[in-house]
């Protein structure tokens, strides 16, 4: 018997944008923005906007071109059959390097500042274990989810930012000067915050299942736009309340920036409900790439189902998050520009870029024909 | 002598009646289902006889109408009122002598219906299966000789309790009536607040043995239809041979029955199911059970009381919100406090962590045990205390909750901070309105308790999301099982965490797909036109 289809709606979408965008952001990526651009930091995040929005057209457009397929399908009809099988596996071992690379940061926090003693695969279980769980209930499922969890996200998140506004009349001669050395640093900055919206190209995989495929890049727009606010108001804060040098050597510079508030005298290291926010963020994160993944793969197989597909793929990615970064360091040094930007771009000429040459050049030539 | 003595064993054994020997219960059913009535009066009788094994609470009374034809009644003692059978037989001895005196009447099973049955509901039939189904609700069936058709006439006696207050779900204010067991009577309970035409009851029977009578209940035109046959469909499909209570249809027709979490409401207030009915679902009820099933149910419509809509808005939200803090509460407090005890001290102010680590000085076990044992008794004595009289239902928490409790901090098995966040549990615990919701959450607590003990607060918020994974997959009757909340619909959120003034809830429930959305005028205002009220001030 066929399956119904599975759909969410536009608000689901907004949500799990959000969220995605949001949760490397929070955790890690003031440091990697400010450890070139120090005290500008913020410049870097509201650079970073307009290669992002240019992206997301990009990716848009081409799928509204192929509104009833996923990426599966649609690069093998707009790069041909063989072609578009390599760059469609290419896509998929994407969506699992950043589930993986999703997991291993979250582990990391939690076995640096709390669990010390817990062995790192065990945390990372857990939440591989949950995102595949989720992906295994299907994208309605995961959408509900986003949908229950979200006010808590954006609330302990909005309040976190909030509550160190106390702090920030001692602190706003950190942000000056203000461009001192230029453009150059905050620009190279503003590498790794646009790199890290290749997340958004599960929205390749994801507009078939929206309810009105054509509002796509409206949605994703008004979404990535609240994203890099929070961005903004993370990286001013983190450099306010931390001053430029000690926020760029922090690792996970949000949550240490939350840690020094003290909640009137009996109620301290509030980081942890921060952390309790983003988690709930990287399962969201972790679940949508492990369904994109999997969906993918089972439609590069020509498989009916992708269910079967999960176990093996919470395994590969499990050993992959656990083996590919020996430990914080290497993966922090795989988030620096120089090592970062190459790889993205090789991912975005690839995925967005190609297909979406082909989609123009093809719908320019059909015009003329008419 | 011996070949002789054989030949007669094996014709006995050729002559034995399988009723009583061979048949088994299927087999049984199955050739009840094929037997017609004869035209004879004495085979029928026998036939009955037989059938039942003249069972002791079987009356067949011979009798001869209008003097000429013989004729029986069959019915089962402690079913029947005595009074319509007495009227019965008066009408058919003597009535019938007069009759058939002035007009010369024929006794044909028609002209006995039509003209010497005083009674107001009268079923033909020809085979012994309806028969059997009709006597064993207490009717009683006239045979007539030289007729192969029996009459089957009302004469049920009421064997209900009266209606009493609900035991389960009481309330401050609102009616204080609930279901019984007889299914008359609760669906006249239900009529009685709906007085629409449109108001149908469904009846199917349901159980191989017990052919237990269900009502299927909704308003025609309000409910959705795909619902309705959803419904009737799933309880068409059961076969089993037996249904004693609802609890056996709710196994039968839930979504998904490996959740511990029920995804069939059950009630036995009436009005609780009427306020169900008005928004479009559909209510089940069951001969011989006062609890009535209601479908599509949602997590939250279980937090919620009929109290809610009696009392005034800013107090009935304000029990809401504290219904599902207790909810929460019961579900993670011994998590957490296990989680902050063992894995994030810092959380606590200093003062209170010396003070807890004082106190939990010499006590022998860890947290995590600690938290078991005095869960585990309470959920012993709660246990022990459902099966209990009242009276000494009272004596035994006091040993409970005080001696063992207090025993056991003055020995120093437990900590006293340990009894309080058991003690809190115990009571949010009671908050729950449904039971069913209520066993749910005493299981998750446990799996809480375990998962604060191995991963502290990551292993609370594991467990949290692998629950809010479940709950965002259950579905009952095809309506997601946390709607309004996810997927979000802020219509519906006008009753749902919080319930805002009656005349704020102009629509009825979205995700239910009734045929008329719209419950009340949306323009109303609680306050009159300014023009009118001046003019009628004057």
């Amino acid at each position: 018997m066929k399956q119904p289809e599975e759909k969410i709606n536009n608000r689901q979408l907004f949500i799990i944008l959000f969220m995605i965008r949001s949760t490397v952001l929070m955790s890690f990526l003031p440091v990697l923005t400010s450890a070139d651009a120090l005290q500008d930091a913020w410049v870097a995040a509201v650079i970073s906007f307009f290669p992002v929005a240019l992206l997301l057209y990009l990716i848009c457009r081409t799928v509204q071109g192929y509104p009833d397929m996923t990426a599966v399908d649609y690069m093998q009809n707009l790069l041909g059959r063989w072609v578009g099988k390599v760059v469609s596996a290419f896509l998929i071992f994407v969506f699992l390097h950043m589930a993986a690379a999703e997991g291993r940061i979250y582990a990391a926090v939690i076995t640096i500042d709390f669990l010390t003693e817990t062995p790192l695969v065990f945390v990372l279980g857990t939440v591989l274990v949950l995102g595949a769980v989720a992906a295994h209930a299907g994208i309605e499922v995961i959408g509900r989810c986003a949908d229950l969890v979200m006010p808590v996200f954006f609330i302990i998140l909005l309040g976190s930012l909030l509550i160190s506004t106390p702090l920030f009349a001692d602190g706003l001669s950190n942000l000056e000067p203000v461009l001192a050395r230029g453009f150059g640093p905050p620009l190279r900055a503003s590498v790794v915050p646009t790199g890290a919206a290749a997340r958004f190209l599960v929205l390749t995989m994801l507009t078939r299942t929206l309810n009105q495929p054509r509002k796509v890049l409206r949605i994703s727009m008004a979404s990535f736009t609240l994203s890099t606010i929070m961005l903004i108001i993370a990286s001013l804060v983190v450099v306010v309340v931390l001053g430029p040098h000690k926020g760029a050597r922090t690792v996970f510079p949000l949550f240490t920036m939350i840690r020094t508030i003290q909640l009137s005298e009996f109620l301290e290291r509030v980081e942890i409900f921060a952390i309790f926010a983003w988690a709930f963020g990287t399962f969201i994160g972790v679940s949508v790439l492990l369904y994109c993944a999997t969906k993918g793969l089972s439609q590069l197989l020509g498989l009916r189902t992708y269910r079967p597909l999960i176990g093996p793929v919470f395994l590969f990615v499990l050993t992959n998050a656990n083996h590919t970064w020996r430990d914080l360091f290497q993966l922090r040094t795989f988030y620096h520009p120089d090592l970062y930007g190459p790889w993205v771009l090789l991912v975005f000429l690839l995925t967005v870029g190609l297909p979406y040459a082909v989609h123009v050049l093809r719908g320019s030539r059909s015009d003329h024909v008419r | 002598m011996g070949f002789l003595q054989k030949i007669l064993r094996g014709f006995a054994k050729g002559r034995r009646d399988p009723w009583h020997e061979k048949y088994d219960i299927e087999k049984r059913q199955e050739k009840l289902q094929q037997m017609k009535l004869s035209k004879k009066l004495q085979a029928n009788i026998d036939l009955i006889e037989k059938i039942t094994g003249s069972s002791s609470d079987l009356i067949i009374r011979k009798f001869r109408i209008g003097a000429t034809v013989d004729a029986a009644i069959v019915c089962l003692d402690g079913m029947i009122k005595e009074a319509v059978i007495d009227e019965m037989l008066h009408s058919l001895i003597v009535e019938s002598i007069r009759d058939r005196w002035l007009r010369k009447l024929d006794i044909s099973a028609a002209n006995v219906l039509n003209d010497l049955l005083p009674v107001h509901d009268v079923v033909e039939a020809d085979n012994l299966a309806d028969l059997f189904d009709h006597i064993s609700i207490g009717d009683t069936c006239v045979l007539i000789d030289g007729q192969s058709t029996a009459l089957l006439c009302d004469s049920k006696g009421k064997t209900s309790r009266a209606i009493s207050e609900p035991a389960t779900e009481q309330t401050l204010r609102g009616p204080r009536d609930s279901f019984v067991e007889d299914l008359r009577t609760n669906t006249s309970l239900i009529r009685h607040r709906i007085r629409v035409p449109h108001l149908w009851f469904e009846e199917i029977q349901i159980g191989r043995l017990t052919r237990t009578k269900v009502e299927m209940v909704y308003i025609k035109g309000l409910a959705n239809e795909g619902l309705i046959k959803e419904v009737r469909d799933r309880l068409n499909r059961i076969d089993t041979g037996s249904i004693l209570e609802s609890g056996f249809i709710e196994e039968f027709i839930e979504d998904q029955p490996l959740s511990i979490f029920p995804t069939v409401m059950e009630t036995e207030r009436p009005d609780k199911v009427c306020a169900c009915l008005v928004e479009g679902r559909v209510a089940i009820l069951t001969q011989g059970t006062p609890y009535a099933l209601l479908v599509p149910t949602e997590l939250v419509m279980m937090l919620q009381s009929p109290d809610d809509y009696y009392e005034k808005f800013p107090l009935a939200a304000f029990t809401r919100i504290m219904r599902i803090g207790a909810f929460l509460t019961a579900m993670m407090v011994p998590g957490l406090y296990v989680a902050v005890v063992t894995f994030h001290p810092e959380l606590m102010p200093t003062n209170l962590l010396i003070r807890i680590a004082a106190a939990r000085e010499g006590v022998p076990f860890p947290v995590l045990v600690e938290v078991l044992i005095l869960d585990g008794l309470f959920e012993l004595l709660r246990e022990a205390g459902v099966r209990l009289p009242m009276a000494i239902g009272q004596a035994l928490s006091i040993v409970g909750a005080l001696i063992i409790g207090d025993a056991a901090i003055r020995a120093g098995i437990v900590a006293p901070s340990v009894v309080i966040v058991i003690a809190l549990t115990a009571i949010a615990s009671f908050v729950t309105p449904i039971f069913s919701l209520g066993i749910a959450v005493r299981l998750v607590r446990f799996i809480f308790t375990i998962a604060g003990a191995v991963l502290g607060i990551f292993g609370i918020q594991f467990v949290l999301l692998l629950l809010a994974v479940h709950l965002c997959s259950l579905r009952s009757f095809g309506v997601p099982y946390l709607t309004p909340v996810a997927p979000f619909v802020l219509r519906d959120m006008k009753d749902n965490i919080l319930r805002l003034w009656h005349w704020k809830l102009p629509t009825r429930p979205k995700f239910l797909g009734q045929r008329d959305v719209q419950r009340e005028d949306p323009s109303y205002s609680v306050r009159p036109d300014p023009s009118q009220r001046s003019r009628e001030g004057g």
